[in-house]
């Protein structure tokens, strides 16, 4: 495969990985982007994963997204209980489910988040232009956590005392493969309000792709975040509780779910990147409010002013929540009408939580 | 360890880009870039700001001049500072080629003035902190020069979709004043951490700990969870040579670069306190040690050694 030539100064001699490396890790601005307009020159880099690993810094349209039709490019690899990844593999797009039942699952619950974002809002992957979808399972030693690498999903399998594996939730994949989804977006960055953002965005679409697969209303649904992942001997019932935030669990050995549902009770921590996981739930429950309050599917509006509201160019990677709350107002009276149910809902949604 | 490090960095991206007739794709002798780096050789001691090579220097600078100049040296950089022009003199003088200044601050100007010279052999002379800035934006892992090291020489060849680096040494070996200087530098006592956040971030899942390390005992402990484990002597010198602070505090922009890239990875908070009082904090995102390893050698082992602690901590009734 042949390119057309870069003429930029500097980096017209680079094979595009350097590019990459220079972008993502010079220690100064200039040279970054210097490398990232480089890249951009680089037509044929638009739908590969390593432009995407440039933490959604790219935005540019996929003009490769309309040549092909949509189809999933799964790859299953198994990392053998090491951290060394991806590790080997085990099941490409097409074959036949094996043995192994966390690598099905993960081919499972990738496939079924790639038709959710398809379907509800005609997105072809991650990046919308066909990423392939790569996940490894058995990540380390009862390894406690899954977590996106800016490339791929890593799934531990837990220590089979609070937890069992994590490719068991398709609301876990989902949450995953959204981390994705924004990073080629907004981007928001992982840290305080920011941060918390970013995961609420992947526990909102996270939910919704199980509401999908289940056929669920927002009335229906359970609204929760891992729903069993806790091993049995756990008192608790999942992650997270976007109906009720704080009251997913409450157990003598985990504490109880730190969670706020409105801005009074905002948690100020060091840890977890300035609590990103905790205070996600007050743009989380700010959804499910909206979402109940429209009633009916929720990825249909709710979701679609949500996910339009990622996609908006005007959600900066800093944004706090009362930025996100307003671009989700304006694009409720974009999709619904301005003044319209759509948008008190959301708007009523934010002023409960406290969000102004 | 010094000595001869190898490491490569590799995608398995396919696409080639073709440039004035220059086709990066397998590696081609026209298109192969070579570029040699190596630190100033020794200065004299002084309060001066800009010191001359010391005698020690000066013999360096000569035998730089004797194992490079055979190999097809087309360009020399040096920075403004005497010591780098100093060392890279002899070699320029035998070659007939001049040296070119870029400011130790100006690293992006150099790498770019590297780049575009396509193929060929260049060096480039900076200092313990400019060189591994130049390899890492060259596309090679993160190196590490110690304060007292001179003799150390990075080979980064750029070919096809590899960036090899090779580490080499040259001239004289490092002087016995930096040898026993080391052996009486300040010894890590303690070292904190904590690990939190991840996907579920349950406040039990946070793992907090302190070490606490003497000459050859240790212990670590976790008031939380009232847990502590004396640790043995192999295990106290190990946990020593994989929390020093100096490569932690190399390694800050490598894990801060790691860090944004990640979601729901553990967050780590490591401090470390040495025998002089000085204390270096560390706080960043990874999925694992091997994440760590990547992005700055000879740190992950501390991450695996931390995983496995907390999951021994959380066991623990």
């Amino acid at each position: 495969m042949l390119t057309a030539p870069h003429r930029l100064p500097g980096f017209c001699i680079l094979p595009p990985h350097i590019l990459v490396h220079i972008a993502t890790n010079s220690p100064t601005k200039e040279l970054r982007d210097l490398a990232v307009h480089a890249l951009e020159l680089d037509h044929s880099l638009r739908a590969s994963r390593t432009t995407f690993a440039l933490q959604g810094g790219l935005r540019a349209a996929h003009p490769a997204a309309a040549a092909a039709p949509p189809q999933e490019k799964r790859t299953i690899y198994d990392a053998q209980h090491s951290q060394n990844l991806p590790g080997r593999l085990v099941r490409s797009e097409g074959q036949p489910p094996v043995a192994d039942n966390a690598v099905n699952q993960a081919y499972d619950g990738l496939g079924d988040t790639f038709v959710f974002y398809l379907s509800a809002y005609q997105r072809n992957s991650i990046d919308n232009a066909g990423l392939p979808l790569v996940a490894s399972v058995h990540f380390g030693q009862r390894y406690d956590n899954a977590f996106w690498n800016g490339q791929q999903m890593v799934f531990g399998d837990g220590d089979g005392v609070i937890f069992n594996g994590f490719t068991g939730c398709i609301d876990v994949i989902g949450h995953e493969l959204t981390h994705g989804v924004t990073g080629s977006e907004a981007n928001l960055t992982y840290q305080g309000q920011s941060g918390a953002l970013n995961e609420s965005i992947s526990d909102v679409f996270g939910s919704c792709v199980k509401q999908f697969k289940l056929k669920q209303t927002a009335a229906q649904a359970d609204w929760l975040i891992g729903a069993g992942l806790l091993a049995s001997g756990i008192q608790g019932v999942a992650l997270r509780s976007m109906k009720a935030p704080g009251t997913a669990y409450n157990d003598p050995q985990l504490g109880q779910d730190p969670q706020p549902a409105d801005m009074q009770h905002f948690v100020h921590t060091s840890q977890d990147n300035g609590g990103v996981h905790i205070n996600s739930g007050i743009p989380n429950h700010a959804f499910f409010l909206a979402a109940t309050s429209i009633g009916g599917h929720s990825w249909e509006k709710a979701g679609r002013i949500w996910y339009d509201t990622v996609c908006d160019q005007n959600l900066k990677p800093s944004a706090s929540f009362s930025a996100f709350a307003k671009l989700t107002a304006r694009h409720a009276a974009l999709l619904y009408g301005a003044g319209g149910m759509e948008q008190k809902a959301v708007m009523d949604a934010w002023r409960q939580v406290g969000v102004k | 360890m010094r000595g001869t490090v190898s490491a490569r960095v590799k995608t398995g991206l396919g696409a080639i880009a073709v440039i004035a007739g220059c086709v990066w794709g397998p590696p081609s002798g026209d298109c192969a870039l070579t570029v040699i780096l190596a630190r100033h050789a020794e200065p004299v001691s002084s309060a001066d700001p800009d010191p001359p090579l010391s005698a020690a220097g000066k013999r360096r600078a000569q035998s730089l001049a004797a194992t490079l100049r055979a190999t097809g040296v087309a360009a020399i950089y040096t920075t403004e500072f005497r010591r780098a022009e100093q060392t890279a003199q002899p070699l320029a003088d035998s070659l007939h080629v001049a040296v070119q200044r870029v400011g130790a601050e100006r690293t992006t100007d150099l790498v770019e003035a590297i780049l575009k010279r396509q193929s060929g052999v260049v060096v480039a002379i900076g200092h313990s902190d400019t060189v591994p800035r130049v390899v890492a934006a060259l596309g090679g892992p993160a190196i590490d020069i110690a304060p007292g090291e001179f003799d150390a020489l990075f080979v980064v060849s750029i070919a096809g979709s590899d960036v090899s680096v090779v580490r080499l040494r040259y001239g004289a070996g490092a002087p016995p004043v930096a040898a026993s200087t080391s052996s009486k530098r300040s010894q890590v006592m303690k070292i904190n951490f904590v690990r939190s956040g991840g996907f579920a971030a349950m406040p039990g899942l946070t793992v907090q700990g302190v070490i606490d390390l003497d000459e050859s005992a240790g212990k670590v402990t976790s008031e939380s969870r009232k847990y502590q484990r004396d640790l043995p002597a192999r295990e106290v010198e190990q946990l020593r040579l994989a929390a020093d602070p100096a490569r932690m505090a190399r390694a800050k922009a490598a894990l801060a670069a790691l860090s944004s890239k990640l979601s729901d990875a553990y967050q780590y908070d490591i401090s470390v306190v040495t025998s002089d009082g000085k204390s270096q904090k560390l706080t960043f995102n990874a999925g694992g040690g091997d994440d760590v390893d990547k992005a700055a050698p000879g740190l992950g082992g501390l991450v695996r050694w931390i995983d496995d602690e907390a999951q021994k901590i959380k066991e623990h009734r």
